[in-house]
């Protein structure tokens, strides 16, 4: 129960002075006591913390709920407490069997929450802060602490864009605030700000916090624009405690394309290019089962903890190994954490944690049409006649019929040799002297370091119609990252009613990147992969690279509550960041924010129903600098090798060319926030809701600005170019519908955004999103000021025509012909909103978990159909297609073989969806032989993932996007690897 | 007391001041270039640079393949009645039906590309004069600053021909920032200019060019000599608005001044050297070299070397220098049924060999597959794209006689190439008249110069795009149906969309 030691540390060193006189004057004193813990109905409490107060030193029940600790004297006090039970406090006098009943707490606002630098009762937060339950994480097959927080924060949007291994997620909070920089929030684990989540094992993770609005964030200052997600990860709580998770999941393909078998492809061909295909085909190949197979991930982390009255530590390593449904596709990940705390003085507590992992990744072609590898369409674009191996060369297979696909099994094949290697090393140590009770000063100093490397490998092949020398790369970079903290804090309580909070503090950045790269090509055979065994080395892709940054600051923050029921927050945070211009590089980031409880007025005592209320306020100022590059304000050269090779340059020297326009104001983008919420707590503490509006403007926002090619030497350039908003409603409520034996909690929430972009200064359309090749390189995503991001622009259309089969397109402008001024916007893939609702049940240890989360109101440009159903050219086409067309005065909504294809409404289509994401059944072994053993946990479950989808949808996913974190764009299909359903058996074991 | 002394070691290293200094450490920037010497922007610092920068548009040409080699063959034999498509595609197909539009993306990719290589050649033009250098004399500069203008022509001459009426941009803005930004909008948005002020400016860089530019190298057909600019004055006249028939006479004869001639044998100017030259090319039968580089009848060419090669050879067939390389899917520009027909039609013409050739391969298209047509003018990596020859202009030199009236003159002009060619004289019925002239001299010119990049500026050029493109897809049975007609509006190509877009102050051109 680290958290609710948070609140003991101050005096802790009084008691602990106190005690170790005690221990030294009354060593003979010591008291065995045991006793038994149960809860309100009688049944024995397995793993209660039994605490000696003032100490770290404690016990835990039995699976029978007794218990048994040896307490130093009389007047010891011991603390019972238990996850979502009332602690009690029992002072232990002559009494040598003390059983104590646990009554359910179902005050949820004792509950600690960290914030920045810092940590506050959540009856006393002032701000809007969501705080993600971890408990049913290990419940769950999820390989990323981003996946944790999917639908289970309002206002937070988290979707997987594609549904590779690796779970990469996009974490939205409160709307797209970024044109083309980085909407990502900012990843604070233990005080160190990452940049990824990549190395955290999900099962290390203890609380997760979302800053949500200004006034919280704002702390961060100058990253924070797009909120914060705090993580701490476990502590050691009490007794000596191991635990073992294990995972064992199948997935599949959850949907498929099916497309036309050889005699409906040639009659397709026929009618497209006559005499393209040969007579007399034949269905050869099965090529979705070549393709797809089934996915296996395999998890297991064992975590032990343990501590005495000074140290504690948490140690867990784990394994996680996720093959994905295209073979060559996998995530595979070491993970190895060590946290230890330490009071070594009285006055000095030292800290250190550490975290190493090495994870592996391989990923499959996606977005990109099956001409260019990409290997989801060209499952359903290859003829069925074709093979897969050429019969008579005993080669992969390349001709199509003449049509330029590449072959999706010798692309996998050669994918095996790809690979994309992590490991990264956190190494936080941190020091707190306790100066004065109500004075201490946190000094942390950490090293993030982390070492990355890409191969891969593409055999040699020779034969009649091919002549592949092989090739292979190798990219080998160090990131070493350097944070030191220092901050203070002054914590006091006047006369039992006036708590008062003051925090100063320093943070420095550093950043050092390196990198190094090299191509060759010309092996003699398949054996050995590396670069020595190549013949050229490619004489302009090879080579190295560096680059740095650093974040200065300082910050502060004071804050005031008479009694916790008027409550005032104010923080300022300054910061200066190397990548910005000298004369601009520095930005002040204030915030304030303020809180009423109003239920604890006179007024509103009468109201039994009503436990508690608060509403809250806050405006505050947030900066972001991420996703330009690191010296994004400089004009810079791009440097182009000479061939010196050739006559007469053999000692050629590099050319430079200008690459951007500098900006000498480059400045911070600031976000300034208001937000109006509403904590209540009803019914006996049944129900908790949270309301939040809120209205972010941002200005001065961060873009790459590209301008018309010809007016200077380049036409791109980083600058404060224009503003957005973002207002929005977010709904919470958490109800204990049935409490007792039979227990049914529900978790609710609702959000929704609306984004525009306000401004810009130069350009002022911006258009991006080229898809398939079938649009001929039309991009189909266009932005400007007055609407919202990623707005589909194409053509109108009314239809197939039932005389000529063609797809009416509809003259906007009436000018009599279709061209591309007739194009107009056709579709918004932002959301109206999004949910997620979580229901859990549990009966005597048996208990089910259901999660359900989804989005209304978004719209998918199917790029992929453009694909499948675009019958324009040789490649095969899905079985849509057999509703085409084909003669005068049929109705049907396909049009004909080789109709006119524009980017047009006929592939917008609707998005909306709901997903049962998660469903759970477990069961909780009580009893007998496990306490033999000394098992105090054991809970096998089933969980079922992506189990149902239902939607409106035609493509084989709503919930992708090509363009993953794009701010501009959302919402776009193409190709991209689906999600897949998986069932996942585990097992969580503690001893 | 021992905090005390913590205290003030934390604080004082709390206080200590970091740098937020971080200077580049793998890119070249202001940090290293030089922003500003007493307020003057310094762009280039010393003579190095200015020759680095000199080497960099050397060098656009070659490194250009993309939109001055293969579009533009594509808008001038496929966009003709030389070529069909090729690899059917919404990019390239309405070059061939006449369904082009704004939303053609090789229009926006040309558009971009050539208006960031006037960027390029603006840079040296307008800092040359401010570097600083004692090494680089007063002549120097003008000579880099002529080689400048006559590639700022050269650009802006196929940007004419293309577009009609482009925006004339012949300085670099300034730089952006919140203050300055009203005042360098317009050149950052600048409108179009007519095309007879692009034309006249294209003339006064190149006479400009003239006096300054090295003279003609015959080892190094890469510089923008005196005779490149003498070439293009040729075209320059020859073209509508600033016709004039006796300069061009003129240009064309001091080129012949110059060293300029006919080579004798037509394959040196795309030919390839073989392992072995007996056999014919094959798999094991690799071409090891380009036949020829520099000879006396390229005018500019861009030159590429084993180990630095062009990668376009293998868009239009078989790279002879790697048989099997990408020939897996269809190729773009291929040769139509009614160029085979006019070669055919000269029995004997060499040139029909240099320029079309047939493999069987894996699809069938637009020929059957045992049999299919390939464009053969840029056959290995290692052949130079040739953007102007001695040819070119000589038959210019006809095109001006018979606008002056002298047939018998074009005729024999005429007759030079053919001999060239293995092709007997013109009979004399053909400088009887007007028509029959010009009816010969336009077949030679497309036998002559066919899958070079000039058939669509030709048919502009003499106003024949009507008579020619409305008729050849009835005569031409390979060729898919043609969706609009090609009327008095369809002699400039549309304006792209997106740049339109972008910049509100362009126009889209009339008819689209």
């Amino acid at each position: 129960m680290r958290t609710r030691l948070l609140k003991f540390k101050i005096p802790l060193f009084f008691l602990v002075l106190l005690l170790g006189f005690n221990l030294s004057v009354h060593a003979q004193n010591s008291i065995d006591v045991r006793g038994v813990v149960s809860d309100a109905s009688g049944d024995p409490l397995p793993g209660v913390n039994i605490v000696i107060k003032g100490t770290l030193q404690g016990t835990l029940t039995d699976p029978n709920g007794n218990y048994r600790i040896t307490v130093p004297g009389s007047d010891a006090v011991l603390v019972f407490s238990f996850i979502g039970y009332n602690s009690q406090e029992v002072t232990v006098g002559n009494q040598s069997e003390i059983n104590v009943s646990l009554k359910e707490d179902l005050k949820q606002l004792d509950e600690v929450v960290v914030i920045g630098y810092g940590s506050v009762a959540r009856k006393d937060v002032t701000t809007a802060v969501s705080t993600v339950s971890t408990k049913e994480i290990d419940e769950r097959p999820i390989v990323s602490a981003a996946q944790a927080i999917q639908g289970k924060a309002a206002g937070v949007n988290v979707y997987q864009p594609s549904g590779a291994p690796g779970g990469e997620m996009v974490i939205r909070v409160r709307g797209t605030t970024s044109f083309n920089g980085s909407n990502s929030p900012l990843y604070v684990v233990d005080g160190v700000p990452v940049d990824n989540l990549n190395f955290l094992s999900p099962m290390d993770i203890a609380s997760m916090q979302i800053l949500k609005d200004a006034s919280s964030a704002a702390i961060y200052g100058s990253r924070a624009a797009n909120g914060v997600i705090l993580i701490t990860t476990k502590q050691a709580s009490g007794e000596a405690k191991i635990s073992l998770n294990t995972q064992f999941g199948v997935s599949r393909v959850a949907n498929q394309i099916e497309s036309l078998n050889a005699s409906q492809y040639k009659e397709l061909m026929d009618e497209i290019r006559p005499g393209a295909i040969p007579e007399g085909t034949t269905d050869q190949t099965d090529w979705f089962n070549e393709v797809y197979g089934t996915g296996i991930t395999q998890n297991y982390q064992l975590q032990i903890s343990d501590g005495n009255d000074k140290t504690r530590y948490f140690i867990s390593g784990g394994y996680l190994n996720e093959k994905g449904v295209l073979s060559s596709a996998f995530f595979r990940r070491y993970n190895l954490r060590s946290n230890v705390e330490s009071q070594v003085r009285s006055w000095l507590n030292i800290g250190l944690n550490l975290s190493y992992s090495d994870n592996t990744r391989n990923g499959v072609t996606t977005g990109a049409g099956s001409n260019r590898g990409g290997v989801v369409l060209a499952v359903v674009n290859l003829p069925t006649a074709s093979n897969i191996i050429d019969p008579q060369t005993g080669l992969y297979n390349r001709t199509f019929f003449g049509q330029n696909i590449v072959n999706p099994i010798e692309s996998i094949e050669n994918g095996k040799n790809n690979k994309n290697n992590e490991n990264r090393l956190i190494a936080s140590g941190s020091s707190t002297i306790t100066f004065l009770p109500e004075l201490t000063l946190k000094s942390s100093f950490t090293l993030d370091r982390r070492n990355g490397k890409v191969t891969g490998f593409n055999p040699p092949v020779h034969g009649a119609d091919r002549d592949d020398w092989g090739n292979a790369w190798d990219t080998r970079s160090t990131n070493t990252l350097l944070v030191f903290d220092n901050v203070l804090t002054y914590k006091k309580t006047f006369a039992d009613k006036h708590n008062f909070e003051a925090m100063a503090g320093s943070s420095w950045t550093d950043s050092q990147w390196s990198q190094s790269y090299i191509n060759g090509s010309h092996y003699k055979d398949d054996n050995i992969h590396t670069l020595n065994a190549a013949n050229k080395i490619s004489w302009n892709g090879t080579g190295s690279g560096a680059s740095g940054w650093g974040i200065m600051s300082v910050f502060g923050r004071l804050s005031y509550n008479y009694e916790s029921k008027y409550l005032f927050t104010f923080n300022i945070r300054e910061d200066g960041s190397s990548k910005l211009h000298p004369d601009y590089r520095w930005g002040t980031f204030p915030s304030f924010s303020a809180a009423w409880r109003m239920s604890s007025e006179e007024f509103m005592q009468g109201l039994t129903w009503l436990d508690d209320l608060k509403i809250r306020g806050g405006w505050g100022q947030t900066g972001n600098q991420s996703g330009v590059g690191d010296y994004a304000y400089l004009q810079r050269y791009n440097i182009t090798r000479q061939a010196w090779f050739e006559t007469g340059k053999e000692d050629a020297l590099p050319l430079i060319t200008q690459a951007n326009l500098r900006t000498s104001d480059l400045t911070w983008e600031t976000t300034s926030q208001i937000n109006l919420g509403l904590d209540a707590t009803l019914f006996a503490d049944r129900v908790t809701i949270a309301m939040d509006y809120y209205s972010k403007h941002t200005e001065d926002m961060l873009m790459y600005v590209s301008l018309p090619a010809g007016a200077a030497a380049s036409s791109n350039i980083v600058r404060n170019e224009g503003e957005m908003m973002n207002r929005g409603v977010e709904l919470s409520v958490s109800s204990r519908n049935f409490t007792g034996a039979f227990t049914w909690n529900t978790d609710f929430n609702i959000s929704h955004n609306t984004n525009e972009l306000k401004s810009l200064e130069l350009q002022q359309i911006y258009y991006d999103a080229e898809t398939t090749d079938a649009f001929h390189q039309i991009r189909v995503v266009r932005n400007e000021p007055g609407r919202a991001l990623g707005g589909f622009y194409g053509y109108i259309s009314d239809g197939v025509d039932p005389e000529t089969g063609e797809l009416m397109y509809r003259d906007t402008n009436e000018d009599g012909k279709i061209t591309a001024s007739d194009r107009t916007y056709i579709g918004d893939p932002n959301p109206a909103f999004t949910f997620g609702l979580t229901n859990s049940f549990s009966y005597k240890g048996f208990s089910v978990n259901v999660f359900l989360q989804g989005a209304v109101g978004n719209d998918i440009f199917n790029a992929s159909k453009g694909d499948v159903m675009g019958m324009y050219d040789l490649k095969n086409q899905s079985t849509e297609v057999l509703h085409r067309w084909r003669t005068p005065g049929q109705i049907t909504d396909v049009p004909k073989a080789g109709f006119v294809m524009q980017p047009s409404s006929y592939f917008i289509e609707d998005g909306s969806y709901l997903r049962v994401k998660d469903i759970t059944f477990s069961y909780n072994f009580s009893g007998g032989i496990l306490n033999k053993l000394g098992v105090s946990r054991l809970q096998p479950y089933v969980t079922a993932t992506n189990l149902l989808t239902l939607t409106d949808y035609s493509g084989m996913d709503p919930e992708v996007n090509q363009w993953g974190n794009s701010g501009a764009v959302q919402g776009i299909d193409w190709g991209t690897y689906p999600h897949s359903k998986t069932f996942v058996f585990g097992l969580n074991v503690e001893f | 007391m021992k905090t005390r002394y913590i205290l003030s070691i934390l604080i004082i290293s709390l206080l200590a001041a970091c740098s937020m200094d971080y200077d580049p450490l793998d890119t070249y920037s202001d940090v290293t270039e030089g922003v500003s010497e007493d307020s003057v922007q310094v762009v280039f610092e010393d003579k190095a640079d200015v020759l680095a920068h000199r080497q960099t548009l050397l060098n656009l040409y070659k490194n250009s393949q993309e939109h001055w080699y293969l579009d533009m063959l594509l808008l001038a034999e496929s966009h003709s009645d030389n070529a069909y498509a090729g690899s059917p595609g919404a990019e390239t197909t309405p070059f061939e039906v006449n369904s082009i539009e704004g939303s053609n993306t090789n229009l926006r990719r040309d558009w971009n590309s050539h208006m960031g290589n006037i960027a390029q050649a603006n840079r040296l033009i307008s800092f040359i004069d401010d570097v600083n250098d004692p090494a680089l004399t007063d002549a120097e500069k003008l000579q880099y600053k002529a080689e400048a203008k006559i590639l700022r022509a050269m650009i802006y001459f196929d940007m004419v021909r293309i577009w009609g009426n482009v925006p004339l941009v012949t300085t670099v803005a300034g730089d952006i920032t919140s203050e300055t930004v009203d005042d360098v909008y317009p050149a950052y948005f600048p409108p179009q200019t007519d095309a007879l002020t692009i034309y006249q400016q294209i003339e006064a860089d190149l006479l400009e060019g003239l006096q300054y530019a090295p003279a003609n190298d015959p080892q190094d057909k890469t510089q923008f000599s005196k005779s490149v600019a003498r070439a293009l004055l040729a075209k320059v006249y020859a073209e509508k608005p600033l016709r004039d028939y006796d300069k061009v006479i003129q240009y064309a004869d001091e080129l012949a001044a110059d060293g300029y001639e006919l080579v004798d044998d037509y394959s040196d100017l795309f030919g390839v050297i073989l392992t072995d030259p007996n056999s014919p090319p094959s798999q094991e039968n690799k071409a090891i070299d380009a036949k020829a580089r520099n000879t006396k009848e390229t005018i500019y060419e861009a030159q590429y070397f084993p180990g630095n090669t062009n990668w376009a050879t293998w868009m239009y067939g078989r790279p002879l220098n790697d048989w099997t390389f990408y020939f897996t899917w269809a190729k773009w520009i291929t040769p139509s049924r009614d160029l085979i027909k006019a070669f055919q039609s000269e029995v004997g013409d060499k040139r029909y060999a240099e320029t079309v050739v047939f493999y069987s391969c894996g699809w069938n298209i637009y020929y059957p597959a045992d049999n299919y047509a390939f464009m053969y003018k840029c056959r290995s990596a290692y052949n130079s794209t040739i953007k102007m020859r001695y040819a070119d202009i000589l038959l210019l030199k006809a095109e001006a006689l018979i606008g002056k009236g002298d047939y018998s003159g074009a005729a024999q002009i005429i007759n030079q190439t053919r001999q060239r060619a293995g092709l007997n004289n013109l009979p004399a019925s053909a400088s009887a008249s007007e028509e029959a002239i010009t009816e010969a001299y336009m077949k030679e010119r497309r036998l002559e110069l066919a899958m070079e990049g000039q058939r669509w500026f030709d048919l502009v050029r003499l106003e024949k795009v009507e008579e020619v493109m409305n008729a050849v897809y009835a005569k031409d049975e390979g060729r898919p149906a043609q969706v609009y007609p090609f009327t008095s509006l369809s002699y400039i190509l549309p304006v792209p969309q997106d740049i339109i877009d972008q910049n509100p102050n362009l126009v889209q051109n009339p008819g689209y």
